[in-house]
């Protein structure tokens, strides 16, 4: 397997009236081709703005300080922007966050189509460009009649998260990122876009890259599972071992707070405290006070991201390269 | 279709109420609406003033005793009728003063706003996509000052200048009185050169009000997650600034177009005055100072039917651009 993204040192802040927000701070991940890699963190733990810094699709107040985002070795953050702009949405697409506000207003669904493989100079006729844009939404199961010569407004927000998906998928992008793709939607709506995206998983040659604040999202759909706590990645692991071994206390808290994993409903246990400010965030280890396991060396020092076993990546004063560090991790996992 | 079968009723409605409100207020000014005309008379005739009121009374058809009821049958059918009542001072009928002066306001008006606009839609999407420059600094301020500036002191400051000073502009008037009207060139560019020291003093100030609002509107829809979408699909900027920008902060701009083009039909008294521009304007100002009530009452009924009549438009119109209102 080839990584076909890989992220170096990735470190991106925003600038506000109070200081800088360090929303990534040196974030190193590979992303493997064809697989399906999610990122997990709590609300504003900025894993938003690695797919953002990734793209290039910071806020205006956002800034990229350093690092490196190579995709077939090639760096995307020093592409000029009319290269970059080549490259966007015909083999890295991102489908935002906000996919309620995402569609203009005023523009019926089909132009949006037009506009996208307009800026890409695809020669497609209309007719050509009306079939293209049909296949995709018939691929997300909408009907292509009914929402093509719609507005936006005349569609529910699932229908709307599932045009930008089938938007997204229009130049079949080697890469589609997501970010929170469920989340503002209904349980059941939620339910239908996982098995939708699973299935385009199957039909696709497709790397799919999405952020998710919900670890069951990730269980669903992930082949690997990248946890970000404070703007720090603290672990990498595929799915299957995450969930079974969870390394970091962090993400053992993660997975203890969510109910379908503990069927026994006294165990479900949330994080004690509150996530940091990244405005002034804690010295050492981000998690450290709100860690059962800190020890004096987690408040001064901040953890590297080490390689344990089989690679899995976690960034943590329990264990040592290559292994365990100590004892002491195995017995606290009882709880 | 409902949603224009609701407006046209509720246009009905707003004008039988607004017709009314220029009738009451009209009738419960002090003073005898045929005084005026009664003065003159009783000068010509060496009369009485109160044989010349009666006179008077009876060219204007008023009754003095007549009940205010009656008189206001006699409004509304007159209107229904199209006529919109007599003037004392110009002795002549108010649709005739209309006829002749609205063409010249619409003229004036339309030049205005047409000017005004595109030049302010431009600069303030200019100023909005160069948000925290230099340059968006100085369109900012300069239209902030120039906005503030009254139409009547630009007019005087106008004909100060280019009329009196530089003599490239004429006095007064809508054309040259030494010449017949006609469609020959040198008339046409006469009528442009006449007008266009009103139009000036209209178009300046609502040029920097547009400009403000447009850049308003801009820098907040450029905010919006749409334009970071479409740039995430690799959009030209030049496709996003036009279609996705431009488009939905000009939306509301288009609504107040038609409102202030009906606003601008009576506001522009002072201005036409000054130039001597023989306007809707000219003549409202004409019938307060010499207190020609039936000019008044025929011209202020004119008016609001122009700001009504806009402000339908201004919603047809924005049914059309916009289809988040006509669906919901």
């Amino acid at each position: 397997m080839n990584p076909i993204i890989k992220v170096e040192d990735l470190k991106a802040v925003y600038l506000v009236r109070e200081g800088t927000i360090k929303a990534a701070d040196r974030i190193s991940f590979e992303v493997q081709e064809n697989s399906v890699t999610a990122i997990v963190g709590e609300s504003a733990s900025g894993k938003s703005t690695i797919i953002e810094a990734m793209t290039k699709t910071l806020p205006p107040n956002g800034r990229i300080l350093s690092g490196k985002v190579l995709y077939n070795g090639k760096d995307i953050l020093t592409l000029s922007n009319e290269e970059l702009r080549k490259i966007k949405w015909k083999e890295i697409a991102l489908v935002p966050q906000a996919a309620q506000q995402s569609l203009n207003p005023t523009m019926k669904i089909i132009d949006h189509f037009k506009d996208t493989v307009e800026a890409h100079r695809v020669n497609w006729n209309h007719n050509e460009l009306i079939k293209k844009a049909s296949e995709k939404l018939k691929m997300v199961r909408l009907n292509p009649e009914a929402v093509l010569y719609a507005y936006p407004l005349q569609l529910s927000g699932g229908m709307k998260q599932r045009v930008l998906i089938a938007l997204a998928l229009l130049l079949e992008p080697k890469v589609l990122i997501l970010d929170e793709p469920t989340s503002a939607l209904d349980v059941l709506t939620q339910a239908h876009i996982i098995q939708l995206l699973k299935e385009l998983k199957k039909m696709l040659n497709i790397t799919l890259i999405f952020v998710t604040h919900d670890i069951a999202v990730a269980a669903e759909l992930a082949d690997n599972v990248a946890v970000i706590y404070g703007g720090n990645l603290i672990e990498f692991n595929s799915t299957f071992q995450i969930f079974k071994n969870p390394l970091h206390p962090y993400t053992n808290g993660l997975i203890n707070s969510i109910m379908a994993v503990n069927a026994d409903m006294s165990k479900v246990k949330p994080i004690p405290g509150d996530p940091p400010s990244l405005l002034n965030p804690p010295s050492g280890c981000r998690f450290h006070p709100r860690c059962e396991h800190a020890m004096e060396i987690c408040k001064k020092e901040k953890p590297q991201l080490i390689e344990i076993e089989n690679g899995a990546q976690v960034a943590c004063y329990l264990y040592k390269e290559g292994g365990r560090w100590n004892e002491t991790s195995d017995k606290n996992r009882s709880y | 279709m409902n949603y224009f079968i609701n407006k046209t009723l509720y246009l009905l409605i707003v004008f039988a109420i607004a017709i009314s409100g220029v009738f009451v207020l009209v009738n419960n000014m002090p003073g005898d609406p045929a005084y005026g005309l009664a003065v003159s008379i009783a000068q010509q005739r060496n009369m009485q003033i109160e044989q010349a009121l009666e006179i008077a009374h009876k060219m204007m058809g008023i009754d003095p005793h007549e009940s205010i009821f009656i008189r206001y049958g006699k409004f509304v059918s007159n209107l229904l009728k199209g006529n919109f009542g007599y003037s004392a001072f110009y002795n002549t009928s108010v649709n005739e003063i209309i006829a002749k002066s609205l063409p010249w306001s619409l003229f004036v008006i339309s030049l205005a706003t047409f000017l005004s606009f595109t030049i302010g839609i431009f600069l303030g999407a200019f100023a909005a996509q160069k948000r925290d420059t230099i340059i968006e600094g100085i369109i900012s301020t300069v239209s902030s000052i120039i906005q503030a500036i009254p139409p009547f002191i630009l007019a005087v400051l106008i004909l100060f200048v280019f009329s009196v000073r530089l003599k490239v502009l004429p006095l007064g008037g809508a054309y040259p009185v030494d010449i017949e009207p006609s469609f020959s060139l040198e008339f046409i560019s006469k009528i442009f050169l006449h007008a266009l020291g009103p139009m000036l003093a209209i178009a300046i100030p609502q040029m920097a009000s547009w400009t403000l609002s447009m850049r308003g509107n801009t820098s907040q829809i450029m905010e919006e997650d749409f334009i970071r979408f479409a740039e995430a699909r690799g959009l030209r900027d030049s496709v996003i600034a036009a279609k996705y920008v431009r488009n939905n902060a000009m939306l509301p701009l288009v609504a107040s177009l038609a409102i202030s083009v009906g606003y601008m039909l009576g506001g522009q008294t002072l201005v036409e005055s000054i130039f001597n521009y023989p306007g809707i304007g000219f003549y409202f100002g004409k019938a307060i100072a010499v207190r020609d009530f039936g000019l008044l009452t025929g011209l202020f009924t004119l008016i609001v039917i122009g700001v009504i009549l806009a402000t339908f438009i201004a919603d047809f119109v924005y049914a059309l651009i916009d289809p988040r209102v006509k669906l919901k």
